[in-house]
């Protein structure tokens, strides 16, 4: 400062001297304005940004200093931290809202975390040749308690199929509160909008202190769209209401995956002993290998039968996925028809003629019931 | 560097396969053989590592692209066994990637992360303790001016002392699920180390090809049935029916052996060798005419018996024998293969089912002479009674037996012997008394059926006289416990009892199926006199390995049964030339050392995953 008088000093004495009256033109504060980058509501927890907006009469470039406060009343000096939360010399700021003050107490002692209620922001501009913005803008934003977070997710390997339990999980998290103090409300009402009952889950820990989980069961015992929502609400009384529609199908018939071997209108010989095998069966839950270990899995059931030449179709007591026949049991030429039908808990009647090679019970052929192998025994 | 070569662990390469890959347009061809190269050297140390990296059989690489950079990772020793003292050393091979590369390593063994310390100065290799037998997992990626995709790999780590043993891994795949056509089946052995778990890494399923082909002789076009067994994987087989003389099959790009048994009179079946899906037509000659004539036990010609001979595993066409006992089949002779004779007697002839066979006594340019042996007396079996403690009204009896020497097949030369398979059957009348019926004058055995599914078994000697009674003494009741290899009890396994002995050569079939309850108690009620394949499996939650106890007597069966110690194996299935896993795949292992039935029976099996990945229940060599 000292120089820049020095200097207009000399410019006046050179102006007096060639006649002419010269001033120096005095060197003028920016202006200063604050613009926040969104107009949405300010959460605890969430990440806000602001920009600074100067204008510099002479144009000169302004250096920025940013400082935010976490307050619980902002209009309160006392009500703020004494240190600021943030502070930056970026033309935005950028900055994450906490939760809590960091230094409620003051000068009173201990007192219990005061939540962020709101938010001093302070902002000085100075430009290159030091003028100051007079006065500093401050902007005071109100933090509102950030409602909680939930996820819904159904966990059911089996599909979603009737008379079986589907589970929903819940993940949720309180961007300014720990996710214990949020607390879940469950509510499952059936296609007719009835309230069904679930039953809790035990699910272990996420793995992220930051998020918790809840489970519930329920087993629907009628088809349709079931209504699942879950209300998580905080400690200071903020909700969020989760929906999920689960559609609730039917125990479709199994279906014939897999067999061996090959099975032919046209007998086939049999030159050898032969293992007749379904390899497998697909099933919302009775499937072949079976799906899981779970209590309401199960397995399909086998039903073999057998018919030699022009004899009458026995049934076989035979409950395993495989029947062996060896073809020097029967004599040579003779026709056999061997059959397999499978069942799930459903138990399905079959009902295509005898005589039909294959079956399905829902009328497409890409979910057969039954099939037949016509072999010759050779 | 150690000359490249795979492991039995992994699937075939594609410089296995490349001799029966489908011609290609020639840049793909380079671009081909330039990986295999690639592919080469970047598992000449890899052969214990199972690389697991989808689309590719190398490493990370560019599964269709042009070359890029391709990341390989090789184990030294390439069949660590577990060792406090001996590290396992990982070297990377990274090629088409200028410039000075980063590599980030990691390791890890039953989910948890193995610390590891380089072994190159630049990072090019580490080493790692593998203290523990099992699969280690083994993941690089490179950093470099180009982008080198990551490279995974798995190492199966041996337990010391570990014994061996094959299996059979056979993987059906389904359509459906992921796959829009048939994918052919595939097979192959795995060695298994006991003590510790195993991956059978990646498996690339070779989608196969279309064969559409004709069947013919001469200028006829033949309806037939078709059995392919692939030359690499004969287990594999695919079979076929040619309705109208075509067919369509989804076979292997490789040649095959191919049964060929015509399904109308007046042609040969025969074993086509080495025929290539390719060919369009297959070829069943004419064959040879094979004549001769049956007689009974008298000398008198034998009508209305069935004949047929097999040479090989290839059936003759099946005659009937006329009044004069003659008969003439259709045969496709193969020089040096076993000739078998069949005669079916007629029903009612009470003479045994007539079988022989040789490899040298037998010559199919001869007239064939088939003769019962003039010893073979036969019994009636009229008015003996079947009972169950009073008369066993309607009780279907099966009389079945072997017997030996029972007439000879003269072809040529020395007449070859003849064994006999009895299997007559009965039905008692109202009073229990069966109907007259001839048998051979031998001692059998009777498997009596009281009511469906009551069985009895129990001997019948006719060889003096026809008993006045046959006995049917009621089923047993049989309870016995099951266990896991730790010998603790296990609820929810499973006990098959499979028909053995007399009462599956009376074609009962049906195993009995019980499911132990609490404390591994089951119980089951087995036919009197039966013998039983017992097999202890739990197939849910793979507890142990499967026990086969073959050919237990009713009464001899133990008051326990214990599962045999048990390893999982794991791998992922992929198509080839596709990264995609194939999933709703029926995986199953199967014995390797077994013979007859036991031989297709899976001994675990279980579907590949969304993912393509699957786990198996594998019996435990153990170690020494």
């Amino acid at each position: 400062m000292r120089a820049a008088v020095a200097r207009i000093a000399v410019a006046g004495s050179l102006a007096a001297s060639a006649g002419c009256f010269y001033v120096e033109p005095i060197n003028q504060r920016p202006a200063l304005d604050i613009r926040p980058a969104s107009d949405d509501p300010v959460f605890r927890g969430a990440t806000v940004t602001l920009e600074a907006v100067a204008n510099d009469p002479e144009g000169q470039i302004v250096a920025f200093q940013w400082r935010v406060y976490a307050c619980t009343d902002a209009t309160s000096i006392e009500a703020c931290d004494l240190e600021p939360m943030f502070t930056g010399v970026q033309r935005e700021a950028t900055f994450l809202v906490p939760a809590f003050r960091a230094d409620p107490d003051g000068e009173e002692g201990p007192k219990p975390g005061a939540p962020v209620e709101s938010l001093r922001v302070v902002l000085e501009g100075r430009d290159d040749l030091g003028a100051a913005a007079r006065p500093d803008q401050e902007l005071i934003l109100p933090v509102l308690n950030a409602p909680p977070s939930v996820a819904l997710r159904v966990a059911s390997a089996h599909g979603t199929v009737i008379t079986t339990p589907i589970d929903v999980y819940a993940r949720y998290a309180d961007a300014d509160d720990a996710p214990a103090n949020v607390t879940l409300e469950w509510t499952a009402f059936s296609p007719s909008q009835v309230p069904d009952a679930l039953t809790l889950l035990l699910v272990p820990p996420d793995g992220d202190p930051g998020f918790r989980q809840e489970g519930r069961r329920f087993t629907p015992q009628v088809t349709g769209n079931w209504d699942f929502r879950v209300i998580a609400t905080d400690k200071a009384g903020a909700q969020t209401e989760e929906h999920l529609t689960i559609t609730v199908a039917e125990d479709g018939p199994p279906c014939l995956g897999a067999w061996a071997p090959v099975a032919s209108a046209q007998p086939t010989p049999l030159t050898q002993p032969t293992l007749f095998r379904v390899l497998a069966v697909r099933d919302d839950l009775d499937a072949f290998p079976r799906l899981s270990a779970a209590s309401f899995v199960g397995e399909p059931e086998f039903q073999w039968s057998l018919k030699v030449g022009a004899g009458p179709r026995q049934l076989l007591p035979n409950a395993t996925s495989s029947l062996a026949i060896d073809p020097l049991t029967y004599d040579a030429g003779t026709v056999l028809d061997v059959r397999v039908e499978v069942f799930d808990r459903k138990r399905t009647a079959i009902t295509c003629a005898d005589a039909q090679q294959t079956c399905s019970v829902i009328s497409q052929p890409a979910c057969i019931q039954r099939q037949t192998w016509r072999v010759e025994a050779r | 560097m150690r000359p490249a070569r795979r492991s039995a662990w992994l699937a075939p390469r594609p410089a296995q396969r490349s001799a029966w890959l489908a011609p290609r347009p020639a840049r793909r061809s380079a671009r081909l053989a330039q990986r295999l190269a690639l592919a080469a050297a970047g598992v000449a140390a890899a052969c214990a590592g199972s690389l697991d990296s989808p689309g590719d059989d190398g490493g990370g690489g560019d599964p269709d692209g042009g070359i890029g950079c391709s990341t390989f990772l090789g184990f030294e020793p390439e069949a660590p066994v577990a060792s406090p003292t001996a590290p396992v050393r990982v070297n990377a091979g990274v090629v088409g990637a200028p410039g000075v590369l980063s590599y980030t390593w990691s390791v890890s063994f039953g989910g948890q992360t193995v610390a590891h310390a380089l072994a190159q100065a630049d990072g090019s290799a580490i080493a790692f303790p593998a203290t523990a037998p099992g699969v280690y997992s083994v993941q690089l990626a490179v950093g470099a001016v180009v982008a080198c995709p990551t490279a995974q790999a798995q190492l199966n780590v041996l337990a010391p002392g570990a014994r061996q043993s094959q299996v059979r891994l056979r993987i059906t795949p389904q359509p459906g699920a992921n796959l829009s056509a048939t994918v052919p089946p595939f097979e192959r052995l795995v060695t298994v180390s006991g003590g510790a778990d195993f991956t059978v890494g990646t498996i690339a399923l070779d989608p196969g090809l279309t064969a559409t082909a004709i069947v013919q002789s001469g200028a006829a076009t033949v309806p037939a049935y078709l059995r392919f067994a692939p030359v690499v994987a004969r287990e594999a087989t695919v079979e076929a029916v040619a309705s109208g003389g075509s067919f369509v099959a989804r076979l292997l790009n490789q040649p095959h052996d191919v049964l060929v048994v015509p399904a109308v009179p007046g042609f040969a079946a025969r074993l086509v060798r080495d025929w290539s899906p390719g060919s369009g037509t297959i070829d069943l000659g004419t064959g040879t005419t094979v004549s001769g004539v049956v007689r009974d036990p008298t000398g008198a010609p034998l009508s209305g018996a069935k004949v047929q001979l097999k040479v090989g595993e290839v059936p003759s066409t099946l005659a009937t024998t006329s009044a004069t006992g003659a008969f003439s089949v259709l045969v496709a002779p193969a020089p040096g293969a076993v000739i078998a004779v069949d005669v079916t007697p007629p029903d009612g002839s009470g003479l045994p089912r007539l079988l022989a066979q040789s490899a040298t006594l037998l010559d199919l340019a001869q007239p064939f002479q088939i003769d019962y042996a003039s010893s073979l007396a036969l019994r009636d079996l009229g008015g003996a009674t079947v009972r169950r403690g009073g008369p066993a009204a309607g009780a279907k009896v099966i009389v079945v037996g072997d017997l030996a020497a029972i007439g000879t097949v003269t072809a040529g030369g020395t007449p070859a012997v003849a064994s006999g398979l009895v299997r007559i059957a009965a039905t008692a009348g109202g009073n229990g008394a069966l109907p007259p019926t001839l048998a051979p004058a031998r001692a059998l055995t009777a498997v009596i059926e009281v009511a469906p599914g009551d069985l009895a078994v129990t001997a019948i000697d006719l060889t003096s006289a026809t008993p006045a009674a046959i006995d049917a003494p009621p089923a047993v009741a049989i309870a016995t416990q099951l266990r896991r290899p730790d010998g603790t009890s296990i609820a929810e396994a499973v006990l098959d009892a499979i028909p053995a002995g007399a009462l599956a050569q009376a074609g009962v079939t049906s195993a009995i199926r019980a499911r132990s309850g609490t404390g591994g108690q089951v119980a089951a009620s087995l036919a009197s006199g039966g013998r039983y394949d017992l097999r202890v499996h739990d197939p849910l939650l793979a507890r142990g390995a499967p026990l086969v106890v073959p050919d237990v007597a009713v009464t001899a069966v133990a008051a326990s049964y214990t599962l045999r110690p048990a390893l999982l194996a794991t791998g992922k299935l992929i198509l080839q030339g596709s990264p995609s896993p194939v999933s709703g795949a029926v995986v199953q292992i199967l014995c390797a050392s077994c013979t007859g039935l036991e031989r297709s029976r899976p001994l675990s099996e279980s579907t590949s995953l969304p993912d393509g990945r699957f786990t198996l229940v594998v019996p435990d060599p153990g170690t020494n």
